[in-house]
C-alpha cells in the first residue's frame, strides 16, 4: 500500500515537471573576461528580475524560461559590470559569458546571502570577497581567511591569536574544511596562529554555520567550502610577497590559450631562519632549533571538449619543529652525542575531477581523491667515545598518527524546470586511521622493552547518498527539501543515518525576508587536541561501537533583507537552537600527553549539548566606506555522566556576548585603511575559589613534620565550583591596516602595514595561581600572548 | 617509554611556545567569590594505631592563613554506637583512645559553633594475603643495554567483594629515617593490566594502588620492571614490601588525589606557568565527608621483609 501511494506521489511529481518540458533551456559558464577563471556565485536573471539563478562552483549555470524569444538575461556579480546578452535560442552547446572587473567601483565587502537575499533558497552562509581579504589587518602581516570569518556573527575564535574557529557554539573539529571539494583534516600552523589557507591562492570561500545543504555531511557545525583559483587562460600572471611571518610566490598561466591553464602557489614561513642562527649563536654552534611551516597549492585544468574540463588539483602542507645538537667532549671522561628531534605534520591532498554537462538541463561532477593528516614525532641520538668519530648505532624512537582518506564522488545538478532544482550524488570513503603508533630501532631493540609497536590501524568505510530539491514558487516564496543519507562501517560494526535538510523562505514586501531551517548532521570522527592549546598533537580518531556518533540537530529562523532600494546596507537576524548527542570528551584531568592510557579509557562518552543565540549583522556594501558590525548572544552548555558530577556546565567555548565591528575605507586609487574591533565575553575557566589541606596519609605516616610541599602531610588541595564556572577577564582588541598600491609598467606593488592589538590590550591565554615571592602571598595570574604587534608586508604582482 | 616519549614532546612544544611567543605575565585583580567556610576532616585508621582525626577548615583561594581547627567537639561512633569523644592534641589533631576493628564500622562526627557540622563513616578491612612477591633479574634490557629487574607479586583475594590495594615498597635508610616514595620513580614500564587501569600513572602518585576487578575473588598478580636502585641489593639496607588493603573511601582518595593535585591551576608543583598549559582541566578532590571536605578511610596491611640475602 506504501510503495504503491510513493509510485503514485512520485509518478504525479515527475508529470508534473514533464508538463513544463516545453519551455527554453540555458546554461553555459560564468567567466572573467580578462584571465577566463570561471566565476563562482553570479546572478543570472530575466531583465524583470522575476527569475534567476547563480552559478555553481564551477562557475556553471542552467535555467529554464517561460519563453525564449526577445528575453534578455543579466549576469551580476560584486565588482564587475553588469552584463546583459539576448538569449541565443539556437545556441547547442553551452554559452559562455563574459564579465569585465568594474574598476570605476569600490568592492564591497559581501558577506551574508548571495546578492540578494530575499530571493536565494540560501541562508546562514557567509562569504567574504578574497581580493579584499589582504587589504585587511593582519597578524605578522598574513591575511587569513579564517581571521576574517572571526570577525562575523556566530563565528568566534577559539583562544587568543588562534585562527580555529567555532561555529555557533560548536568546536573546530565539527567544521567540515574542504578544498576543492576534497576534506583537509588539519587546517592550522603551530598554535593556530595562522591557517593553511593562503589568501593569493583562494578563488572562493564559503562558510554555512547552518542550514546545510544536502551535498554536505560528516561533521556537525559547519561547512568551510573552499575553492581554489584555477589559473589564468590568457595571459602568465605571477605575485610575490614577503611579510614578518612568511615569503609567498605564485604563477598561473595558459598552457593551451583559453583551453588549459595551470596555478601554482608556495608560502613558506620565515621562523627558523632567524631561530637557526639565534640558537647557534646562543650555544658556540653546538644546537641548531625552530620552527617552518610550507603550504603547496598546484592545480591544472583543460577543456577536453565542449561538455568536458578536467582537473587535477593538489595541496602539501608541512609544519616542523626542530632541534639538532651536536656535543663534542671535551674531556676523556664524556662521550660526544649527537640529537635530533624533529615533529612534522600536516596535510597532503590529490584530486582529479571531471566536469560533463550532460544536457542544457544536466551537469555533473565526478572526483577522485585522496587527502591524509599525518603526524610524526622521531628523536634519536648517538654517542662516541671522547677523541672518536665512531658514533655507533643510532638509538631512535618514533611516534606517527594520522588519518588517510580515499574518496570517490559523484555529484549531479538537474535543472527541472524554473521552479525544480535538483541536486543528487553520492560518495564512497575510505578512512585509514593510524591511532598512534611508537616505533623504537636501535642497540637492543631486540631485546628492549621499548622495540614494541603499539597502536594500530582502523579501515571505516563510509557511504553517502544525497538529493536535494531547491523549489522557487513565484518569486516570493521558496523551499529546499533534501536529505543526507549516510552509512558507515567500522569494525564489523554499521551506523546508518538520514539528515533531513529543510530551508523555507517567503518574502516580506520589498526588501525583507523571513527564512527557516532544519537540519541535522552526524560525524564519525572524533578529534582528541589539548586543550585548546592549539598544539599539534591532535588525534583524530573514528566512531566506533565504543565511541559512538556524534549527532547534532539545528533549528533557525531568520529574517533579513536591505535597508534601501539601492541595496547598500542590509541586515539579518538569525535565531537558532541546537542540540547534540553522543560528544566525546577527555575524562576528567586526562590530557593528551597522559598517553599511556587507551584512547577509550581517556575519553568519556555520551555526552550531550544545547547552544541557543541569536545573531545579528548590519553591513554597508557599496560606496567608499564599507564594513560590517555584528552582536552575537548565546549559551553554550554541555553534559557528560562522568565530569562536573553529571551536571550542565558551560562549555569550553562559551561567550554570552561577541560583537564585532570592521570598517574598511578607500582614501584614493592608490590608498585604503581598514580597521577591525573586537570584544567578547571571557571564556569559561575552571579557577579554585577555595582551599583546604589534603591529608597526604602516606607522606604524613612517613615524614610528619616535613616542610618540603613535595613531602607535605597537608598540601594544597582547591576548590572549583564546578568546571567552567569562572570566566576570564573580557576579551576585546583593535586591528589597523593600511594599504598603499601603485601601478607599475608591469603589474602592481602594494605594501601593508598592519597593527595587530593596537591599544595593547593583554588578554588572556589562560589563568593560573602562584606565590609572589616578594610577600608570600598567593596572587592570581594572567598569560598574554600578543602584545600590540606591528607587521609590514610587500606583496608585488606581474 | 611513553612517559618519556611524552616529556620530549613536552619540551619541545615548550621551547617552541616560548621562541614563538612574546608573552606577558601579569597579576589579575581577583575578587573572590563569597562563599562560606566549612570544616575539613581527615582520618585514615588502621588496626595498630590509636583513631587519631584532623579538623580544618576551607579558606579563600588567596588566603595564607592557618586553615586548623582547634576547638571543635570531634565524636566517635563504633557500629552507631557512641564510643568515644576525641582530645585536641595540637596543630588541628584530635585523639581517642580507641584502637579499630576489622569489620567494625566507625562514624566520626564534627561540631563547631561557627561551622555547619560535618560526618563520615568508614569500615576497616581485613588485612590482605601475600602469596608471594619475586624479583627476577636480567630477562630484558633496557635501551641502553642494563638488565632489567621485573617484580611480581602475588596476592590471595579470596573475598567475593570489590578489594582495594596499595603497594608501597621501600628501603629503611638508618641513616635517614624518612622513607621517600622514591621507589616509583625506579618503576621503567608499567604494563601490568591491573596498574594501568587504576594506579593513575601518568599523575605521578605517591603509592600505588589498584582494585581487584582484573582478579576477584582468586589469587592475583601484579608485576612491573624496577630500574637499577629500585630493588634489593648487596649491601643495601632493610628492603620492605608493604601491602594495604584499603577501603574504598581510601581508594577514591588515593585516585583523585593524584590527578586532583597534577591539574591544579596554580604554579605550586612547579615553577613554569606554561607547564600548565598541558595539562587536563582542574578536577575536585574526591570526600566522603558529609557537608564538608576531607576523607575518612581505613586500611590494614601486612610487611614483607624482602632484604638481600646473598
Amino acid at each position: 500500500m506504501m510503495v504503491t501511494r510513493v509510485v503514485i506521489l512520485l509518478t504525479l511529481f515527475f508529470t508534473g515537471y514533464a508538463g513544463r518540458a516545453q519551455q527554453c533551456v540555458i546554461h553555459g559558464y560564468v567567466k572573467d573576461a580578462t584571465t577566463k577563471e570561471s566565476i563562482i556565485g553570479v546572478s543570472i536573471s530575466n531583465a524583470s528580475f522575476t527569475l534567476g539563478t547563480s552559478t555553481n562552483n564551477f562557475g556553471f549555470f542552467t535555467m529554464t524560461l517561460p519563453q525564449c524569444e526577445n528575453d534578455t538575461l543579466v549576469a551580476r556579480f560584486v565588482g564587475y559590470q553588469a552584463q546583459r546578452f539576448k538569449i541565443d535560442t539556437l545556441a547547442n552547446g553551452p554559452i559562455e559569458i563574459l564579465l569585465t572587473v568594474d574598476n570605476n567601483m569600490t568592492k564591497a565587502v559581501v558577506i551574508t546571502d548571495n546578492n540578494d537575499p530575499t530571493l536565494t533558497n540560501k541562508m546562514s552562509l557567509l562569504t567574504v570577497p578574497v581580493d579584499q581579504l589582504k587589504k585587511m589587518p593582519s597578524l605578522f602581516g598574513e591575511a587569513d581567511v579564517m581571521r576574517v570569518f572571526q570577525l562575523m556573527a556566530g563565528v568566534q575564535g577559539g583562544k587568543e591569536g588562534t585562527s580555529g574557529i567555532n561555529v555557533r557554539g560548536g568546536s573546530p573539529d565539527q567544521n567540515l574544511y574542504l578544498l576543492d571539494d576534497v576534506p583537509l583534516y588539519n587546517v592550522n600552523h603551530i598554535g593556530g596562529f595562522l591557517s593553511t589557507f593562503d589568501a593569493s591562492a583562494i578563488k572562493n570561500v564559503e562558510l554555512y554555520k547552518g542550514s546545510f545543504p544536502a551535498r554536505y555531511g560528516g561533521r556537525l557545525s559547519s561547512v568551510l567550502d573552499i575553492r581554489m583559483k584555477d589559473g589564468n587562460m590568457k595571459k602568465r600572471q605571477g605575485e610575490y610577497a614577503v611579510g614578518t611571518l612568511a615569503m609567498k610566490l605564485n604563477l598561473q598561466g595558459p598552457i593551451k590559450q583559453d583551453t588549459s591553464s595551470y596555478f601554482f602557489s608556495l608560502r613558506r614561513c620565515n621562523f627558523d631562519l632567524l631561530t637557526r642562527v639565534a640558537a647557534l649563536m646562543g650555544s658556540q654552534g653546538e644546537v641548531q632549533t625552530g620552527y617552518t611551516f610550507f603550504d603547496l597549492y598546484g592545480k591544472v585544468n583543460t577543456l577536453l571538449n565542449a561538455k568536458q574540463r578536467l582537473y587535477v588539483t593538489v595541496y602539501a602542507g608541512r609544519d616542523r619543529i626542530f632541534i639538532n645538537s651536536n656535543n663534542k667532549a671535551v674531556n676523556p671522561s664524556e662521550y660526544s652525542s649527537k640529537f635530533l628531534s624533529n615533529i612534522a605534520w600536516g596535510n597532503q591532498m590529490a584530486s582529479v575531477r571531471l566536469n560533463h554537462v550532460f544536457s542544457s538541463k544536466m551537469f555533473g561532477n565526478t572526483t577522485l581523491a585522496f587527502t591524509r593528516y599525518a603526524y610524526n614525532n622521531n628523536v634519536s641520538g648517538q654517542q662516541a667515545p671522547y677523541g672518536s668519530n665512531d658514533y655507533g648505532e643510532k638509538t631512535r624512537i618514533q611516534f606517527t598518527s594520522g588519518v588517510t582518506d580515499l574518496l570517490v564522488k559523484q555529484d549531479f545538478t538537474l535543472q527541472v524546470n524554473d521552479e525544480h532544482s535538483l541536486q543528487f550524488g553520492v560518495n564512497v570513503i575510505l578512512h585509514q586511521f593510524n591511532q598512534g603508533r611508537i616505533k623504537y630501532t636501535g642497540p637492543n631493540a631486540g631485546t628492549s622493552s621499548l622495540g614494541s609497536q603499539r597502536g594500530n590501524n582502523l579501515l571505516g568505510f563510509e557511504n553517502v547518498a544525497y538529493v536535494e530539491d531547491n523549489i522557487k514558487l513565484g518569486e516570493k516564496t521558496g523551499f529546499s527539501v533534501g536529505v543526507h543519507l549516510s552509512n558507515y562501517n567500522i569494525q564489523r560494526k554499521s551506523f546508518y543515518s538520514v539528515q533531513p535538510r529543510l530551508l523555507a523562505r517567503r518574502k516580506l514586501g520589498r526588501r525583507s525576508v523571513v527564512k527557516g531551517s532544519f537540519v541535522t548532521m552526524k560525524q564519525y570522527t572524533h578529534l582528541l587536541s589539548s586543550n585548546g592549546a592549539g598544539l599539534p598533537s591532535d588525534l583524530w580518531i573514528p566512531a566506533t561501537s565504543a565511541l559512538p556518533p556524534s549527532n547534532c540537530m539545528q533549528v533557525a529562523l531568520g529574517l533579513g533583507g536591505t535597508l534601501s532600494e539601492d541595496k547598500k546596507w542590509d541586515w539579518s537576524a538569525e535565531f537558532y537552537l541546537k542540540k547534540y548527542t553522543n560528544l566525546v570528551e577527555y575524562q576528567e584531568g586526562v590530557s593528551f600527553f597522559s598517553n599511556d592510557e587507551s584512547i577509550t579509557d581517556k575519553v568519556t562518552n555520551g555526552g550531550v549539548g544545547r547552544v541557543a543565540g541569536i545573531d545579528l549583522q548590519l553591513q554597508k556594501l557599496h560606496g567608499r566606506t564599507t564594513g560590517w558590525c555584528s552582536y552575537t548572544l548565546s549559551k553554550n552548555d554541555r553534559r557528560f555522566d562522568s565530569l562536573n558530577n553529571g551536571n550542565w556546565f558551560p562549555f569550553r567555548y562559551d561567550r554570552t556576548h561577541v560583537a564585532t565591528a570592521v570598517i574598511n575605507h578607500e582614501i584614493n586609487e592608490n590608498i585604503s585603511i581598514s580597521a577591525t574591533w573586537m570584544y567578547s565575553t571571557g571564556s569559561p575557566v575552571t579557577l579554585a575559589q577555595q582551599q583546604y589541606g589534603a591529608f597526604n596519609y602516606f607522606n604524613y605516616q612517613n615524614n610528619p613534620q616535613a616542610d618540603d610541599p613535595m613531602y607535605s602531610s597537608f598540601p594544597t588541595a582547591q576548590i572549583y565550583n564546578g568546571r567552567n564556572s569562572s570566566r576570564m577577564p573580557a576579551y576585546h582588541k583593535l586591528d589597523l591596516a593600511i594599504n598603499f598600491t601603485k601601478q607599475l609598467m608591469h603589474g602592481s606593488r602594494t605594501w601593508n602595514i598592519s597593527i595587530f592589538n593596537a591599544y595593547n590590550r593583554q588578554n588572556p591565554f589562560y589563568l593560573f595561581y602562584r606565590v609572589d615571592r616578594a610577600d608570600q602571598r598567593i596572587k592570581l595570574y594572567q598569560l598574554s600572548i600578543f602584545p600590540i604587534i606591528p607587521s609590514v608586508s610587500y606583496t608585488r604582482m606581474f | 617509554m611513553s612517559r618519556e616519549f611524552s616529556t620530549a614532546l613536552n619540551k619541545i612544544t615548550l621551547l617552541t611556545f616560548i621562541l614563538l611567543s612574546t608573552s606577558c605575565i601579569k597579576e589579575v585583580d581577583y575578587i573572590a567569590a563569597p562563599f562560606t567556610s566549612q570544616l575539613v576532616l581527615s582520618s585514615i585508621i588502621n588496626p595498630d594505631s590509636l583513631i587519631k582525626a584532623h579538623v580544618g577548615k576551607t579558606i579563600s583561594i588567596t588566603d595564607t592563613s592557618s586553615a586548623i581547627v582547634e576547638n571543635a567537639g570531634v565524636f566517635l561512633f563504633e557500629n552507631g554506637v557512641p564510643i568515644d569523644t576525641l582530645d585536641y592534641q595540637s596543630d588541628g589533631w584530635y585523639v581517642s583512645n580507641v584502637y579499630p576493628q576489622v569489620g567494625f564500622i566507625y562514624r566520626l562526627e564534627t561540631y563547631h559553633p561557627a561551622f555547619s557540622s560535618v560526618s563520615s563513616e568508614c569500615m576497616v578491612p581485613p588485612p590482605p594475603q601475600i602469596n608471594s612477591f619475586l624479583f627476577t633479574v636480567g630477562e630484558t634490557l633496557d635501551q641502553e643495554g642494563i638488565p632489567i629487574t621485573r617484580f611480581t607479586l602475588r596476592l590471595n583475594d579470596p573475598d567475593p567483594n570489590i578489594n582495594y590495594y596499595e603497594l608501597i615498597l621501600y628501603s629503611e635508610n638508618p641513616l635517614d629515617p624518612i622513607i621517600q616514595p622514591t621507589q616509583l620513580t625506579r618503576i621503567t614500564q608499567l604494563d601490568d593490566p591491573t596498574l594501568i587501569a587504576d594506579a593513575n600513572w601518568n599523575y605521578s602518585p605517591s603509592t600505588l594502588f589498584f582494585s581487584d576487578a582484573l582478579f576477584n575473588g582468586i589469587i592475583g598478580e601484579v608485576s612491573f620492571n624496577l630500574m637499577w636502585g629500585g630493588y634489593p641489593s648487596p649491601g643495601d639496607p632493610p628492603y620492605y614490601i608493604e601491602l594495604r588493603n584499603i577501603s574504598s573511601s581510601y581508594y577514591k582518595y588515593l585516585k583523585s588525589w593524584s590527578v586532583h593535585r597534577f591539574n591544579q591551576n596554580s604554579t605550586q608543583n612547579t615553577r613554569d606557568p606554561l607547564t600548565l598549559l598541558f595539562q587536563g582541566d582542574p578536577v575536585e578532590l574526591y570526600s566522603n565527608v558529609n557537608n564538608g571536605y576531607g576523607i575518612f578511610g581505613a586500611y590494614n596491611q601486612i610487611l614483607k621483609d624482602a632484604t638481600y640475602i646473598p
